[in-house]
């Protein structure tokens, strides 16, 4: 929950920038008994959003099938030798450049971090490189 | 053997049982809570097999714009 607020505060100070946000909201620990309640959905209340609700985490294995499939195209570097079939993706944040085209795998993030609250000042600095001309 | 006064049952009693009406309130506003994405949002969509396609398209639909990705776990 602080990862979302983190986030809606640098789309609040990045207001102007042409950008969109995919908020994907899943289950993982044992109180996600439900969708996101609208108190949840609030936290990211930037029009720019449009947020999702994913059950089976099927987001997440598409991530992971992607990843061990072609390990080279992400810069993960160590972090990906930690990646198996029961990784789950999430706490997670990816920046992705204009441009950047999802085929049949997600393409490579410009940025990326885990938890989100930790990866808000990267995030502000990937923003300040990704929207200039 | 000691037997227990009537007070402490009753505390017994209490400390098994609201627990398990706390427990069982929450998740009875987790299941019917609402559920209304902030105004000027498009609809909370639910994502499936069947249907990461569309978040995909999205996805791609804004390609001249940087995008944020972000999964979150809802509590």
């Amino acid at each position: 929950m602080r990862g979302a607020s983190a986030l809606q505060e640098v789309l609040t100070e990045n207001a102007a920038l042409p950008l969109r946000v995919f908020v994907v909201w899943e289950p993982v620990i044992v109180t996600d008994v439900a969708p996101p309640t609208t108190g949840a959905l609030g936290l990211i209340h930037d029009l720019r959003a449009a947020q999702y609700w994913d059950r089976e985490r099927v987001l997440s294995e598409d991530i992971v099938r992607a990843l061990r499939a072609d390990p080279s195209r992400y810069p993960l570097g160590d972090e990906l030798g930690e990646v198996d079939e029961e990784t789950i993706v999430w706490d997670f944040i990816a920046v992705f450049p204009r441009g950047a085209l999802w085929e049949r795998d997600i393409p490579a993030p410009s940025f990326h971090g885990f938890p989100v609250v930790r990866s808000i000042s990267g995030l502000r600095q990937a923003l300040g490189t990704a929207t200039q001309p | 053997m000691k037997k227990l006064s009537v007070w402490t049952k009753t505390a017994l009693a209490l400390a098994v049982l609201v627990p398990i009406a706390l427990a069982g309130l929450w998740l009875a506003w987790m299941k019917y809570a609402p559920r209304r994405v902030p105004a000027g949002q498009p609809a909370l969509a639910t994502l499936d097999a069947a249907s990461l396609g569309r978040l995909r398209d999205a996805f791609n639909e804004h390609h001249d714009e940087v995008r944020i990705l972000v999964m979150l776990s809802p509590t």
